[in-house]
């Protein structure tokens, strides 16, 4: 490339990441703009930065039913739960899919692939029936399970694929060795499969994490995440921009950190599904 | 240690025979080489062994025990694979003991046997080391110690040493050898090298489409080939083969270009036959009065002999001469087959008549 290509593709991607961040720029610099200045149009842009905001979100010093902090607890409870149970079930059944032989194998994994493109608002209202008619609204489970049940055909997805990199001779080897099936997953290809694992569970966690519209529907105060404790900051006597942002910079954070952490890792698991 | 029997065992993918009615005996503490073609069904025949494939019928036998229905982990067999599938998350002393683990062998026992096997194969400074760490002969040491710390009934491999350099296979060709000497454990030994199999074998067995062609010491396949198959397969530069037929008198052999080759000694039933004759490069000899006269096409210098490639009796045939030659490319030699090295084989069936 020569020397302009080069200095063009990196305006273009420079212009593409402010045009990303921009958003969350944004709502870092309101967080820490003192309440009264947080609204003001046009923006100030000298002003004294502040940390009341932080301090009045996590000691519960909003007009809002609950203590930030709770809620955040709340999500990370089910964030951590519907991940693990989806792990549960897509170690399982990636390996499955992978290899064990059995009649509409294949049929099943694209099948599986195909639930990846299902938009989880449709089944929204049936789930509330649901919940509704068992008495399961604002429960875990209620949240819990939906969660798990949407990573699922991703964290498959992405897992088969990965046990499919694993030469099969290892396991063969393991057997001669005198390794039963479970005991080849536990010692073998778990300990391989680590990195695909952890990504899928980032992908997977992120997508509960941020969840909205199922959290919204189904519950009320006893499991109440995060993002439905956002969209509180804005009632019928208008929005408290200052805590809002303080409280989706704290909700943000901890998930963009992890990613930032793993991310050679998460781009790995990204890209097995496209060399197989 | 035990001894290994395989009866009329047969094994076929969908309608695809791979393996039909083999049966081969080996005695307790026996090195038996399986060789034959790419494809011909070695590995099958293995993983049979190992447990890794099911038989559609016959018999696997590990001393007294009918194992044919059993699954691999049950079989007590050690197997090393052609690409030694080390377990890459384990270190070598890992990789090792993983076996002992299973059993939950007590770990003074496990770290004595590591040992004792790393020692053999002078692993000793690796033993924390990840196979990814290792070169090539290294893993495949890894692979064989894997195998030896077990001490089970039989020993396995797989083309071990394919994936090494050719100086390294020579060495490690010695190494199994030596090992084996030493534990005298009852292995099968698969490979398409015929080298490998005339040299580490106390029997070879010759597989052919699934079929057993010939089994037997690596002197008598090469002296006595019960077909044109292991007469083919077995020696290196290959034997000769030039069709014709044998004279009503049997004293000579008239190729289909006229040439006549002198007999010596040969059976009744062969006199006016319809044959192909064989013979080795390495008895050829040059005979002033009696050679064929041949046209030098290819003249090779190794060091240690010569092969000479040259049109005999109408083809192109090698020869092979220990002492140095003056020869060069379209000179014309006189050429003699050794009358007591000549092989005849039915035109037909290929079956040895001699
Ligand atoms: N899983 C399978 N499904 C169908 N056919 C198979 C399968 N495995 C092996 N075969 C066929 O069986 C035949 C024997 O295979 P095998 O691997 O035993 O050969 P081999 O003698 O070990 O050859 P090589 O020297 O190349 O390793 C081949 O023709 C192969 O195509
Ligand atoms: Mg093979």
């Amino acid at each position: 490339m020569s020397w302009l290509g080069k200095l063009i593709t990196r305006v273009v991607l420079w212009l593409a990441l402010v045009i990303v961040m921009f958003p969350i720029l944004w709502v870092l610099l309101t967080s820490f703009k003192p309440a009264e200045l947080a609204q003001a149009l046009p923006p100030i842009w000298d002003f004294m930065p502040t940390l009341q905001n932080y301090r009045d979100v996590l000691s519960g010093n909003t007009y809002t039913s609950q203590v930030f902090g709770v809620l955040l607890n709340h999500t990370i409870i089910v964030t951590l739960s519907s991940t693990l149970l989806g792990l549960a079930a897509a170690v399982p059944a990636a390996y499955a899919l992978a290899r064990v032989k059995f009649a509409g194998r294949q049929a099943t994994a694209n099948w599986i692939l195909s639930t990846i493109m299902f938009p989880p608002a449709v089944s929204v209202i049936p789930v509330f029936v649901i919940a509704s008619r068992l008495g399961l609204t604002d429960t875990w489970p209620v949240l819990v399970v939906p969660y798990a049940a949407f990573g699922l055909p991703m964290m498959i997805w992405m897992l088969r694929s990965a046990i499919k990199q694993i030469p099969f001779e290892i396991e063969e080897a393991a057997m001669v060795d005198g390794a039963s099936r479970g005991q080849i997953i536990w010692h073998i290809v778990l300990p391989l499969l680590t990195p695909s694992i952890v990504s899928a569970s980032l992908l997977a966690g992120m997508l509960a994490w941020n969840e909205f519209l199922f959290a919204l529907t189904l519950s009320r105060s006893a499991i109440k995440t995060a993002p439905v404790g956002i969209s509180e900051f804005t009632s019928m006597y208008g929005t408290q921009w200052g805590t809002l942002t303080a409280a989706a910079t704290v909700t943000v954070a901890p998930i963009l950190l992890i990613a930032l952490l793993l991310r050679r890792r998460v781009i790995e698991g990204l890209t097995f599904g496209a060399v197989k | 240690m035990a001894s290994l029997g395989i009866q009329n065992v047969v094994k076929s993918y969908g309608v695809v025979p791979v393996v039909r009615n083999v049966s081969i005996d080996v005695a307790d503490g026996e090195f038996v080489v399986l060789v034959g073609p790419s494809g011909c069904g070695k590995s099958t025949l293995l993983r049979m062994i190992a447990g890794l494939e099911m038989l559609n019928s016959g018999k696997i036998t590990i001393g007294s025990r009918d194992v044919s229905g059993l699954p691999a982990k049950s079989r007590d067999i050690a197997m090393v694979f052609q690409n030694y599938a080390l377990y890459p998350h384990m270190t070598v002393a890992e990789n090792m003991s993983f076996s002992l683990r299973l059993k939950n062998v007590p770990q003074e026992e496990i770290n004595r046997r590591t040992e004792r096997a790393s020692k053999i194969l002078g692993l000793d400074k690796l033993l924390d080391r990840r196979p990814g760490q290792l070169s090539g002969g290294q893993r495949q040491r890894v692979a064989m110690g894997r195998a030896i710390v077990r001490d089970p009934q039989v020993f396995l491999f797989d083309e071990p040493l394919s994936n090494l350099d050719a100086k390294l296979r020579v060495q490690m060709r010695t190494e199994i050898k030596e090992l084996h000497q030493r534990l005298r454990t009852t292995t099968v030994y698969v490979t398409h090298d015929q080298i490998e199999a005339m040299t580490m074998a106390d029997r070879i067995v010759v597989l052919h489409d699934g079929i057993v062609e010939q089994i037997g010491s690596p002197l008598e396949l090469y002296d006595r080939p019960a077909n044109q198959f292991v007469a083919g397969f077995i020696g290196s530069p290959a034997m000769n083969f030039i069709k014709g037929h044998v004279d009503a008198s049997g004293q000579t052999f008239v190729a289909e270009t006229g040439a006549e080759i002198a007999l010596k000694d040969t059976p009744r039933e062969v006199h006016g036959r319809t044959v192909t004759l064989g013979i080795r490069p390495e008895h050829f000899v040059l005979d002033a009065q009696n050679g064929l006269a041949s046209q030098v096409i290819v003249v090779e210098p190794t060091g240690a002999e010569m092969q000479i490639i040259c049109q005999f009796a109408g083809q192109p045939v090698t020869a092979v001469f220990h002492e140095r030659l003056n020869v060069r490319p379209d000179d014309v030699i006189k050429l003699a087959p050794k009358p007591e090295a000549i092989h005849l084989f039915d035109a037909a069936t290929g079956v040895a008549l001699r």
